[in-house]
C-alpha cells in the first residue's frame, strides 16, 4: 500500500527517502517539491518569458512537462518557450531534435532551434574531426553555453532554465575540488547564475532532484524523450569522478544532497591584498575568462571585436576557441589550397548577423 | 616508483638510488633528510627551537598522537631525530617536550617502540602515554531525529560501552566516523590533561586530500577550513596549537620512509579493504582508493585538492554547536531539508542543535545514545586518570 494516501497500491520506493508510493502520490510529491524550490528561490515573476533549454533528453523533457503543469496549477503566469541547440552531431542531434519537435506539439509551446553552424559556422562533428575527441568537452561547454544565451537574446528572453539535476550539481562540486577550480567553487551550487554584464539569467529548478526520480517520473508519465547518451562521451577524468560518485552512493545514498549542502557552505578565504601599486583593471582582465565560457563585463558596452557578443576581452571565449580551430584547419588544409581567410570572414559575418 | 640497479642518488651522487619521488632520485639517507626538512619547515616556530639556561621553563609540551599507522610513526621518528639533533649542543636543552599518546589498548606496541629507540630516549625527554578510549563515554543521552527532521533529546539510563555505542550505527561508514570523532576528542582532552599547548598530527598530504573530499561527501564541507588549516584552535576555554607537519608529504613517500627506518614491524596494519565490495567500504576508504587509482595518471590531483581545501574559509555568521560532534552549524539542517520536502512540518521544533552530517548519520526516523556534553577543563583535569608511564 502507498504510505502516503494509504488507498492505492504502491508501485515504487522513492529513491530520496525509500518511502513506498503509488504513482499519483509520487507525481504529486515530486511536482510539489519542485514548486517549493521555485517559490523559495523566487525563480519567476508573473509575465516573465522563460526559455527552457531543451535537448530532447529526459531531464529537459521532464522540465518542460513539469513547468507546464506547475505554471497552470499555481498560475505562475510565465511564458514558456522551448529553446534547442543543434550542435550538428549526426545521428544524435537529428533524433533528439525530432523529439523536441514532438514535445513542441505535446506541450503546445513555441520552439526555437539555434544551430552551431548558424552561430559559429562549425558543427560539433567538424570541431571534433579537427580538434580530436579529447577536447570536445571544452568546446561543448563554452559553445553550448553561449549558444543558449545567444538564442535567448535573439528571442528577447532574459531567463533560461535548464534540466541540471542534483546529481549533475554534486558532480560539478567534486570536479571543482578535483580541478582546484577556485573561480567556480563558491558559485557551483547556486540555483541561479548570471555572468556579470550579461542580461541572461540561468536557473536550475531541478537543483535538489535526484536523477533517479527524474527517470522514474519520465517513465511513469510515459514522457516522450530521447534516451541515447551524447556520442561525445565525457573526458576520462570526469569519468573517474562519476565512478567515484556511483560507489559513494552505494555506501551513503544521501551523498548527492550531502555534497550540495557542503557546496553551499564553500567560501574562499579573502585574499590578502599585496602592498604596492594596484592595477585593478589588469587584475580584472586576468580573471574574467571563466572556464565555462561565461563572460564578465566590467565597463558597460565592452563587446567581442569579432562577433559583438558581450565580453571584457577583445575577443570572446567562443571566438578564441574557434580561432584556434580555424588555424588548425588551415594547417591541415595547407597543401590543399584552403581558403581560411574567406571562412573567417564568413564566420565573422554570421556572428555579427546573429548578435546584438 | 622503483629505480634501476645502476641508478645513483641525485643528491649525494654517491649512494645507489633506492626511491624515485617527484621525479628526483634518492638514496635512503638523502630521502629521509628530504622528508625531515619538510617536517622541520612546519615546525620552525621560535617555540620549538633549542633553549639555553633559564628559558628552559618556557619549553612547550607537544602532544603527538600515535595511531601506529605509517604517518604517525614516521612523524615520531622525525621528531625524535629533531630532538636528538637539538641535544647535540652541550650547553643547550631540547626546545620542547614530546608527549607521545596512543588512544587504544595496545600497550605492548608502545613497549616495542621504546625499546627500538632506547638509545635515543636515554638522551632526550619524551613521555609516553596510553589512554583508553572508554574515557570518552560520559554524559550519555539519547538523540533522535523525527520523520519531520526535528531533533529530540531524551535521558538515557543504560550504561553502554564505547563498542556498544558504536554498534548502534548500522553503516560501517557512520561507525567509523563516530569512532574517529571519539578518538580525536580523547586526543584533545589528553592534550589538556597533559598540559600540552601543541598537538602535531601525522596527516600526510594524501590524507588531507582524502579528508577534503570525504568531508564534502558527508555534508561537512564547512569543517574543511579548520580541519586543513594549521593554527590555534579554541578548546575548553584554552587554545591548542594544531600542526600537521607532514602536510607536504605524500602517503607513498611516508611508506618509503617507514621502510628506510625499519619501522614496518611497528605499523599496525589495518585489515585490507581491497577485497570488500564498494557497498561495505567507508566513505573515506572509497575516497582513498580513488586517489590511489588516479594518482598515477593525474599526479597533481592530490596537491590540487589540498590546495583548494586550504583556501576555504569557515562560513560567516553566528553558529550553533552540534550536540554530538560539537562542530559549528551555520545553516539549520531542518530548514534546509524542509525547503525541498513535500511533507515538511515547520511546526515541529528541535530540542537541541544537531549538525547536518550527524543528522544523516543518525538517520531520519532514527536515534542513538551518545555523549552529549564536552567536559570542562576542570572536569578533564579531575576525571582523566591517565595511564602515565614515564
Ligand atoms: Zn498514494
Ligand atoms: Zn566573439
Ligand atoms: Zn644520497
Ligand atoms: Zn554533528
Amino acid at each position: 500500500m502507498c504510505e502516503r494516501c494509504e488507498a492505492s497500491k504502491a508501485v515504487m520506493r522513492r529513491p530520496k527517502n525509500l518511502q513506498k508510493l503509488c504513482k499519483e502520490c509520487f507525481f504529486h510529491v515530486f511536482e510539489t517539491e519542485i514548486h517549493l524550490t521555485i517559490e523559495k528561490e523566487k525563480l519567476f515573476y508573473p509575465g516573465e518569458k522563460v526559455a527552457i533549454g531543451a535537448s530532447g533528453g529526459k531531464d529537459s523533457t521532464v522540465l518542460a512537462s513539469i513547468l507546464k503543469t506547475l505554471n497552470e496549477r499555481y498560475n505562475y503566469r510565465v511564458h514558456l518557450v522551448l529553446l534547442s541547440i543543434d550542435e550538428g552531431i549526426v545521428g544524435y542531434r537529428d533524433d533528439s531534435l525530432a523529439t523536441v519537435k514532438r514535445n513542441q506539439q505535446q506541450y503546445e509551446m513555441p520552439l526555437e532551434i539555434v544551430s552551431y553552424k548558424d552561430l559559429y559556422n562549425w558543427t560539433m562533428d567538424e570541431i571534433v574531426s579537427c580538434s580530436g575527441m579529447k577536447s570536445s568537452c571544452t568546446y561543448c561547454g563554452v559553445l553550448r553555453r553561449q549558444a543558449l544565451d545567444r538564442g535567448a537574446m535573439k528571442l528577447g528572453i532574459n531567463h533560461v532554465v535548464t534540466g541540471h539535476n542534483a546529481d549533475d550539481m554534486a558532480e560539478t562540486v567534486l570536479m571543482n575540488l578535483l580541478r582546484g577550480d577556485t573561480a567556480r567553487l563558491e558559485s557551483s551550487t547556486n540555483i541561479t547564475t548570471k555572468s556579470t554584464g550579461s542580461p541572461i539569467k540561468r536557473s536550475k529548478p531541478f537543483k535538489y532532484c535526484y536523477q533517479k526520480e527524474i527517470v522514474l517520473y519520465a517513465h511513469y508519465k510515459k514522457l516522450d524523450y530521447f534516451s541515447t547518451e551524447c556520442t561525445y562521451a565525457p573526458e576520462a577524468f570526469r569519468g573517474t569522478a562519476r565512478v567515484l560518485m556511483k560507489n559513494l552512493e552505494s555506501v551513503r545514498p544521501s551523498c548527492i544532497l550531502d555534497i550540495i549542502y557542503s557546496g553551499e557552505h564553500f567560501k574562499l578565504k579573502q585574499r590578502k591584498k599585496r602592498p604596492g601599486p594596484q592595477k585593478p583593471a589588469i587584475q580584472g582582465q586576468e580573471t574574467e575568462i571563466r572556464s565555462d565560457g561565461s563572460v564578465s563585463l566590467q565597463n558597460d558596452g565592452n563587446r567581442c571585436e569579432k562577433c559583438g557578443y558581450l565580453s571584457t576581452n577583445k575577443i570572446c571565449k567562443a571566438c578564441l576557441l574557434l580561432q584556434g580551430l580555424e588555424s588548425s584547419r588551415a594547417k591541415l588544409a595547407i597543401a590543399a589550397e584552403a581558403v581560411p581567410k574567406v571562412e573567417e570572414d564568413q564566420l565573422q559575418h554570421r556572428l555579427q548577423h546573429l548578435s546584438f | 616508483m622503483e629505480c634501476s640497479l645502476d641508478d645513483v642518488c641525485n643528491r649525494c651522487k654517491k649512494e645507489p638510488c633506492l626511491v624515485v619521488s617527484r621525479k628526483d632520485h634518492f638514496c635512503a639517507a638523502c630521502f629521509k633528510k628530504f622528508l625531515c626538512t619538510k617536517q622541520r619547515k612546519q615546525m620552525q616556530d621560535e617555540k620549538f627551537k633549542v633553549k639555553f639556561g633559564n628559558s628552559r621553563a618556557e619549553r612547550p609540551r607537544v602532544l603527538l598522537p600515535l595511531s601506529y599507522g605509517s604517518s604517525s610513526l614516521a612523524l615520531f621518528d622525525m621528531v625524535i631525530s629533531h630532538l636528538e639533533e637539538q641535544c647535540q649542543n652541550e650547553r643547550a636543552v631540547q626546545g620542547y617536550v614530546l608527549v607521545v599518546l596512543h588512544v587504544g589498548e595496545d600497550t605492548a606496541r608502545m613497549e616495542l617502540l621504546r625499546r627500538k629507540y632506547s638509545h635515543v630516549l636515554e638522551k632526550v625527554e619524551v613521555e609516553f602515554v596510553t589512554v583508553d578510549p572508554a574515557v570518552f563515554v560520559r554524559d550519555l543521552a539519547k538523540v533522535a531525529v523525527t520523520e519531520e527532521y526535528a531533533v529530540r533529546r531524551t535521558e538515557n539510563s543504560e550504561s553502554l560501552s564505547l563498542q556498544e555505542l558504536l554498534l548502534q550505527f548500522e553503516s560501517r561508514s557512520s561507525r567509523q566516523d563516530f569512532w574517529q570523532q571519539a578518538v580525536q576528542e580523547v586526543v584533545f582532552r589528553s592534550a589538556v590533561a597533559q598540559s600540552c599547548s601543541v598537538v602535531i598530527f601525522g596527516h600526510s598530504m594524501s590524507r588531507l586530500a582524502e579528508e577534503t573530499l570525504a568531508l564534502t561527501v558527508k555534508g561537512r564541507g564547512s569543517e574543511t577550513a579548520h580541519r586543513l588549516t594549521d593554527g590555534n584552535m579554541d578548546y575548553v576555554g584554552g587554545a591548542l596549537h594544531v600542526i600537521r607537519p607532514l602536510r607536504d608529504v605524500l602517503a607513498s613517500e611516508i611508506k618509503a620512509y617507514v621502510r628506510f627506518c625499519g619501522l614496518q614491524e611497528m605499523v599496525a596494519t589495518e585489515a585490507s579493504v581491497k577485497h570488500k565490495s564498494a557497498k561495505n567500504k567507508t566513505v573515506n576508504e572509497l575516497v582513498r582508493e580513488y586517489f590511489e587509482t588516479v594518482e598515477s595518471e593525474y599526479p597533481e590531483v592530490i596537491s590540487t585538492v589540498v590546495k583548494i581545501g586550504t583556501k576555504l574559509d569557515s562560513p560567516q555568521g553566528a553558529a550553533q554547536q552540534c550536540i554530538l560532534c560539537h562542530e559549528a552549524i551555520y545553516r539549520d539542517p531542518k530548514t534546509w531539508l524542509e525547503q525541498m520536502s513535500e511533507s515538511a512540518n515547520k511546526q515541529a521544533q528541535s530540542d537541541v542543535p544537531l549538525c547536518y552530517g550527524c543528522l544523516v548519520d543518525v538517520g531520519v526516523g532514527g536515534g542513538a545514545v551518545w555523549p552529549v556534553r564536552r567536559p570542562s577543563k576542570e572536569e578533564i583535569l579531575a576525571e582523566y586518570i591517565l595511564d602515565n608511564e614515564i
